[in-house]
């Protein structure tokens, strides 16, 4: 067999004749399949080794033998998944909000120099071409913060505290579709051909074109949605309710929806309250404390309780804006009959606190 | 003359350097599955690709000062990735001393680092140059690569010998690299 080949080789070695090639075929595939004699290998290594085109003809066939995978095994594979196990190995922990600021950041620093040199700003452009899968960004608005994010399609996004939004790095087909767990303020860019779809666990709200506002946190069964501008219809996620219409909302509607109850209640009037979060006020406009108690532990992330039953029903029309919750509590104090107090926070393993524990009393 | 996309890499190993995550996120997001697919090409074995994948940048970030990147960082990628699976080809040989764990002696068989293309790169054109090949070379291809039939299995289903195979296998790949061609030229 070695003989064989060497013989042809002599004879013609400028290009390769059928019986070689058929020889070099035969050899290559036996070998990707790991079923050769020791003879054959070392004719297919001899082979190799006679000159640079054969090693790199060998190399590039063996390239594409390897990553002729069909495109759903690639697709199979959960890059999100790996990557948040990965960051919990670098110890330190890791908050997804800054991903959006590092791409801005990237592309202006990139813009500049790319600029100068005459080249077309591309770079992020170039690497997500080279992936076919759409990769999906994750940003949550840690406890006390807000977020503001862009949307691949001009669609800006306000998160509210303790919020977490799932959107794609690009939209394809028919629809533009992000996932929202919390408090979300939509400004939708207008287009009427590819309606924007917010799936949360309970609502899935269709938009196209308007501002509105979204809340919708996991373990609620409050759930509101408020129009500003255009209209918005809102369904039920998921199988089971086979995604049927719970109501329709034109401009300045409040829609309230009660999941233990599936009560569905729409109000229109000064609804800027339920989003005013966005713009960094705080509003309550004769709220019971029961009420406000809800919003700041949810803001702040707090565990505050009301002792009494008494004054549960006190009602507050404030505006804060930017105030701690000490502050807020303070304020409240001094405007009506409570007093409360605080139990020590616990300093947990991981080096963070627990939250703050705060009890309400009648004064 | 640089490409974007390597002033891109640049930028993020700058950035890496600088502590920071969120560069290294994007890094991993780029190339992880790819890794993975090539990873597999030895282990055969997609759990454990995984596994040595994410082993490599664990390793990667926490040695991010100390990076001596020759060449492409698509190529240090895969030779880290490589080298990965070598080892653990080589524990698992000496652990259960299987045949199958076969690892490679002579460099004749090597990878070509620099100039090799990922998975998700000749996807799109894999697919047109598949459909100008013969009907039987590409079956054969088609059933081992894509259904990971056996040579003998393919062999009964086209009514030839093993041999047949081989070479139709060899022959698709040749037809493949002539469509593939100018993807594997370096800048």
């Amino acid at each position: 067999m070695v003989f064989l080949v060497r013989n042809v080789f002599d004879i013609e070695r400028n290009y390769m004749t059928e019986l070689e090639q058929e020889i070099i075929d035969r050899l290559i595939g036996a070998f990707l399949a790991g079923k050769m004699s020791a003879e054959e290998r070392t004719a297919l290594e001899t082979w190799i080794l006679e000159s640079a085109e054969n090693k790199n003809y060998f190399q590039q066939v063996k390239n594409i033998w390897e990553v002729a995978c069909s495109a759903t095994e690639l697709s199979q594979i959960d890059t999100g998944k790996a990557l948040k196990k990965t960051m919990h190995r670098i110890s330190g922990g890791w908050r997804p909000v800054r991903i959006v600021s590092v791409l801005q950041k990237v592309a202006a620093v990139l813009l500049l120099p790319l600029l100068a040199g005459g080249y077309f700003l591309g770079g992020y452009q170039m690497l997500k071409k080279q992936r076919k899968q759409v990769i999906y960004h994750e940003v949550t608005a840690s406890s006390g913060t807000r977020s503001s994010l862009n949307l691949a399609d001009g669609t800006i996004v306000w998160l509210n505290s303790g919020s977490h939004i799932k959107y794609p790095d690009r939209f394809t087909g028919n629809n533009r579709l992000v996932y929202l767990e919390g408090e979300a303020f939509f400004s939708v860019k207008a287009d009427k051909t590819h309606p924007f779809y917010v799936e949360t666990n309970k609502l899935t709200l269709k938009a196209t074109g308007t501002q509105f506002n979204l809340m919708a946190y996991p373990g609620s069964s409050d759930l509101q949605v408020t129009l500003v501008e255009g209209a918005v219809d809102v369904f039920h996620s998921g199988k089971d309710k086979k995604q049927a219409l719970i109501g329709t909302l034109h401009p300045n509607e409040h829609l309230r929806f009660d999941t233990l109850s599936s009560g569905v209640s729409i109000n229109s009037g000064d609804v800027y309250k339920y989003f005013a979060w966005k713009d960094g006020k705080l509003i309550f406009r004769n709220e019971s404390l029961a009420e406000v108690v809800k919003v700041l532990n949810r803001l702040f992330h707090a565990d505050i309780t009301i002792m009494d039953k008494d004054i549960e029903d006190y009602r507050y029309r404030a505006t804060f804006r930017e105030e701690s919750l000490s502050d807020i509590l303070y304020l409240l104090k001094m405007s009506s009959p409570i007093k409360y107090r605080e139990i020590a926070s616990k300093a947990m393993p991981d080096g963070s606190f627990s939250k703050r524990n705060i009890l309400i009393y009648k004064k | 003359m640089k490409t974007s996309a390597q002033l891109y890499e640049n930028l993020l190993l700058k950035r890496i350097k600088e502590e920071d995550k969120s560069a290294f996120s994007i890094l991993f997001s780029a190339y992880y599955a790819d890794l993975v697919m090539f990873s597999t090409t030895f282990t055969h074995n997609k759990s454990v690709a995984e596994e040595i994948v994410q082993d490599v940048f664990v390793r990667f970030w926490e040695g991010r000062h100390a990076l001596k990147i020759t060449g492409s960082l698509k190529s240090y990628l895969l030779k880290s990735v490589q080298n990965g699976c070598i080892d653990w080809l080589r524990h698992m040989k000496m652990r259960h001393a299987y045949e199958q764990y076969f690892v490679e002696n002579s460099s004749a068989f090597d990878n070509d680092n620099e100039s090799y293309q990922l998975c998700s790169e000749l996807q799109e054109r894999m697919q047109t140059a598949l459909e100008h090949l013969p009907k039987e070379v590409a079956e054969s291809f088609l059933k081992n690569r894509f259904e990971g039939l056996g040579y003998q299995d393919i062999a009964k289903l086209q009514g030839v010998s093993e041999r047949t195979v081989e070479v139709r296998i060899g022959k698709a790949l040749r037809l493949l690299r002539e469509h593939l061609r100018d993807y594997f030229i370096t800048i």
